[in-house]
Parts: C-alpha cells; sequence; structure tokens
C-alpha cells in the first residue's frame, strides 16, 4: 500500500569530467532515466555536489588542479557532501593499485575506460536500489522515534495526572474521615452500638481508599520522575528498632511472637531513611496481614565483606503459591480467591516497594513456602551511589 | 479564649475544622483565601494560624512568607497539608510554618496537635 504512494523521482548524478566528450557520451547512456548535473573540474563538482545534493557522482580521476581523489576527499569532508555515493571513472588508472587506493578512500566503485553502456546503466541501478532501501530504512526509524517520543510523552502525562488528581481526591477524603472521627467522638450527641459499627466501617474504608490514593501519589510521582531522595548518613539498626516499635502493638494484639536478631554495634548506611522505612513498614505489615499464628521475627546484619546490609523480614503466614510469584511485583496482583476480604491492601505495596528500591540503589528478594510463610528481604549499598542517582 | 485563624478554602473541610476547634472553647476566625488569611492574621493578631496549602490567589506558602515579614515568628502557624513525601513538607518548614498537620486529619491528633501549639 504504502509502496505505491510513494512518488519515485528520477534519481539525480553529478557527472565530472574536465573532457566534455566523455561527459557527452555518459550523458547519453544516462539521460532517458536520470536527472543529470554537469561539472567540468573538481571545484566546480564540489559546488554543484553542495547545490544541487545529487545522489551519485560518477568522478573523473585525471583532471587537472584537482585530482579525483583529492576532489572526493574534500566532498567526505563537508557534511553536505560526505554521505553522496562516488563511482570512479578513469582511462589513466586502470592498474589495481590505484583501483583500490579509490576504493579504499570510500569510492563506491571503479570504473575503467572505455565505460561499457550495460555494466555503468546496472552499477547506478544497484545504487539506485541501496538508496531506496537506506531512505526507507531512515524514513522507518524516524517514525518509530516519533512514537517513541509520544509514549513517552503520555506516560509522564498519565503520572503527572495520577499525581494531580490524588491530590484532589484526598480533599473530600479529609471531609469524610474528618466527619466521620467527629461523630465516633460523640460530642454532638451519643450514638448507639449499630450505628458505631456502621461507622467505623465507613472509617475503615475511606482509611483503605486514602492508603490507596497514597500509594497511587507515591507510584506516579517516581513515575514523573518526581521523586528526590534525601540522603542522609544515619543508623539502620534505630531505624529498624523504630519500625518494629511502630508495628509492635499490633502483632502482639494479634497474639503473635516477634523476635528481633541483630548486631550490637551500630550499622551506618548512607541512604534516603524515608525510603527505607517505607519499604520496611510494607514488609512488615505484609507479614502481619498473612499470618494468623506464629511469629514475625526480623533479621539485621551485614553481607560477609561488609559492603551492604541486609535486612530479612519472616513469618509464619500463608506464604504464596509459585504461580503468584513471578507476578508478586506487578501492581494490583494481590493473592485472589478465598483471601481477598479478609487480607485487604492496595495491590500496589510491593510494586511501590520494587520501584523505591531502585531508586535507592537497593534489592529485594523473596523466597516462600506455602502454607509455612514467606521471606523478605532487602539488601541495600552500605553506600549510596551518588553519581548514578537518576 | 484563645483565637485560631483557620486559613482554607474548602468550605466542608473549613466546616470541619471549626466544629473540632469549637469542642475546645476557641474563638475561630476564617478566611478563604491566602492573602485574606494574610489580612486576618495582621488586623486580628490569633494566637494560632491553621494554614491550607493549596489556596486561590496566594498559596499558603506565600502567606505564610508574607505573615512572618509582617509579623515575625510571635503566631505559631501549622500547615494543613496533604499527605506528601519528604519534600513538600520541609517546604512548608522553609516558608516558616512550624509544623504542619496531615490531610486527611484525625480528629483525635488534629486537636492534640493544635492544644501543643496553644
Amino acid at each position: 500500500m504504502k509502496e505505491a504512494l510513494t512518488i519515485r523521482v528520477p534519481m539525480k548524478i553529478l557527472l565530472v569530467d574536465d573532457n566534455k566528450d566523455n561527459v557527452e557520451l555518459l550523458r547519453q547512456i544516462l539521460m532517458d532515466e536520470y536527472t543529470l548535473f554537469f561539472a567540468y573540474s573538481g571545484d566546480e563538482c564540489i559546488a554543484k555536489a553542495i547545490a544541487e545534493q545529487p545522489e551519485l557522482i560518477l568522478l573523473d580521476v585525471h583532471m587537472p588542479k584537482m585530482d579525483g581523489y583529492e576532489t572526493m576527499k574534500k566532498l567526505q569532508q563537508d557534511e553536505v557532501t560526505c554521505n553522496i555515493p562516488v563511482i570512479f571513472a578513469s582511462a589513466y588508472y586502470t592498474d589495481p593499485v590505484m583501483i583500490v587506493r579509490g576504493l579504499e578512500q570510500g569510492a563506491f566503485d571503479y570504473l575503467t575506460k572505455p565505460i561499457d553502456e550495460s555494466i555503468l546503466l546496472a552499477k547506478v541501478r544497484t545504487i539506485y536500489k541501496i538508496k531506496m532501501a537506506d531512505d526507507k530504512i531512515r524514513q522507518q526509524k524516524d517514525e518509530l522515534q516519533l512514537v517513541n517520543d509520544k509514549l513517552q510523552s503520555a506516560d509522564k502525562l498519565k503520572s503527572i495526572f495520577l499525581a494531580s488528581m490524588s491530590h484532589e481526591l484526598r480533599t473530600p477524603l479529609n471531609s469524610i474521615i474528618g466527619f466521620t472521627g467527629l461523630m465516633l467522638m460523640e460530642v454532638a450527641g451519643t450514638i448507639n452500638e449499630k450505628q458505631k459499627e456502621q461507622l467505623n466501617r465507613v472509617k475503615r474504608n475511606s482509611q483503605h481508599l486514602l492508603e490507596l490514593i497514597n500509594d497511587v501519589l507515591d507510584i506516579s510521582k517516581i513515575e514523573a520522575d518526581k521523586v528526590e531522595l534525601s540522603i542522609s548518613a544515619f543508623d539502620l539498626i534505630r531505624l529498624v528498632n523504630e519500625i518494629v516499635q511502630n508495628i509492635a502493638p499490633e502483632i502482639q494484639a494479634k497474639g503473635l511472637s516477634l523476635k528481633v536478631n541483630q548486631p550490637e554495634k551500630a550499622i551506618t548506611v548512607e541512604n534516603d531513611p524515608m525510603r527505607i522505612r517505607q519499604i520496611l513498614m510494607n514488609f512488615m505489615s505484609n507479614a502481619l496481614k498473612f499470618t494468623k499464628q506464629g511469629s514475625i521475627s526480623v533479621e539485621l546484619g551485614l553481607n560477609d565483606d561488609s559492603t551492604q546490609a541486609v535486612i530479612t523480614i519472616k513469618d509464619t503466614g500463608i506464604g504464596i503459591k509459585a504461580e503468584h510469584m513471578r507476578n508478586l511485583f506487578e501492581p494490583f496482583q494481590q493473592i485472589s480467591g478465598d483471601f481477598t476480604n479478609s487480607y485487604k491492601g492496595t495491590g500496589l505495596g510491593l510494586y511501590l516497594c520494587k520501584k523505591l528500591s531502585t531508586l535507592i540503589q537497593a534489592d529485594i528478594q523473596v523466597s516462600s513456602e506455602l502454607d509455612s510463610g514467606s521471606q523478605f528481604t532487602l539488601i541495600l549499598p552500605k553506600k549510596i551511589n551518588m553519581g548514578i542517582i537518576e | 479564649m484563645k483565637k485560631i485563624l483557620v486559613v482554607e478554602d474548602n468550605e466542608d473541610n473549613a466546616f470541619l475544622f471549626h466544629s473540632l476547634l469549637s469542642l475546645r472553647n476557641n474563638e475561630i476566625i476564617e478566611a478563604t483565601t491566602g492573602l485574606e488569611g494574610v489580612e486576618l492574621a495582621i488586623s486580628k493578631m490569633p494566637d494560632l494560624i491553621l494554614m491550607d496549602i493549596q489556596l486561590p490567589d496566594v498559596n499558603g506558602l506565600e502567606a505564610t512568607r508574607q505573615i512572618r515579614e509582617a509579623l515575625g515568628d510571635k503566631i505559631p502557624i501549622l500547615a494543613v497539608t496533604s499527605y506528601a513525601m519528604t519534600g513538600d513538607r520541609e517546604e512548608c518548614i522553609a516558608a516558616g510554618c512550624n509544623s504542619y498537620i496531615e490531610k486527611p486529619i484525625n480528629p483525635e491528633t488534629f486537636l492534640q496537635k493544635v492544644e501543643e501549639f496553644l
């Protein structure tokens, strides 16, 4: 289809020879199929090549003042003419040394005179075919580039849109959560148990909606490249203890035991503590969510050569099916089926963790056994490489 | 009785803050734009200002800067910000806010924070 629409403009050829009869001879051979231009010296060749942008130059080698080799060198030095294919033609220089010299200099071909009409036409047609193929590739490359640019800007636009949407969604949510809380405080009058239960459901679901919006905002900020890391040196043990203390009451309330295993000496890390907290909080709340009985344990240490800090959070929960492992870090890949209602989450937590870990140059490893528990490990460099922060 | 200036353009949210703050017997002054907030801060000299960040005309950060410029830092200003990743909070502090309350608010922690600065 597209092929048929392309208008084939006859190829433009520049004929260069100081001998007018030779030029006339070439003209006779080529005039029916091609648009021709003529030059009678090296200087004129360069000027016409720049002005007319021919698609092929037939260049005589033996010319006074500037010979063919020198002319071609000059053509190659100018970016307007450097890509025009050149075919040398010579009656004088016919020995292999000269021919090879011409080809090595970059000529497409080297014809010796007297020129055979059919050979010349065949060579020119070959050049024409190569040129057409070349143009097509270039055109496709441009089209691909254009599509790629469009996709990239659309993707960024999507992220910016999501970020501002999330912000807008939060304003009405403020009223919903706030007034629900206010009613539960019973300051405007007491409410009965049934109403309290109903309001608590409103509260719980608006909290869930809030988490969802927060996760979407975080992800869209990361995808729109709007996240700035704030790097500092801090003690990882202290950070982990803070997180553990935060969640410990909920772990105890569920009747689970909590074990923390960490070295006595501080582990100083240079990274963004907020992001690490976010990732570990996610691991911890997942462990809590999916464990009915048993324990949650946190282990903290360094790798063998002390270049990386390793934090592992292990639970004795429901575990992850092998077929779910592959999509674990994809968005909205929550374990479905019987569990959906009892394990409510946003389905964005691990996806966000993965994004954040890339950002802070850390790695996440998971291992799990169905019905006996899962283990999530965060491995981060002791010192973030400031040179490659995106 | 303490005087609290609430700068908030969303009517429902303003009503929510009003309901909560009046539980503690406070006098509440309300502004719905940044510039109105600056004017009322100067003319009424409240004991505390609650400042929303997204506002028509000048935003909460700019309003805070103008209040600080006119009155120094004797009146505590609490930014009421939407949940944000680190950068935005630091911006509030840099503009001259004493602290911030995260939106959506939790009524109890909201009142606690307000008490802290009265």
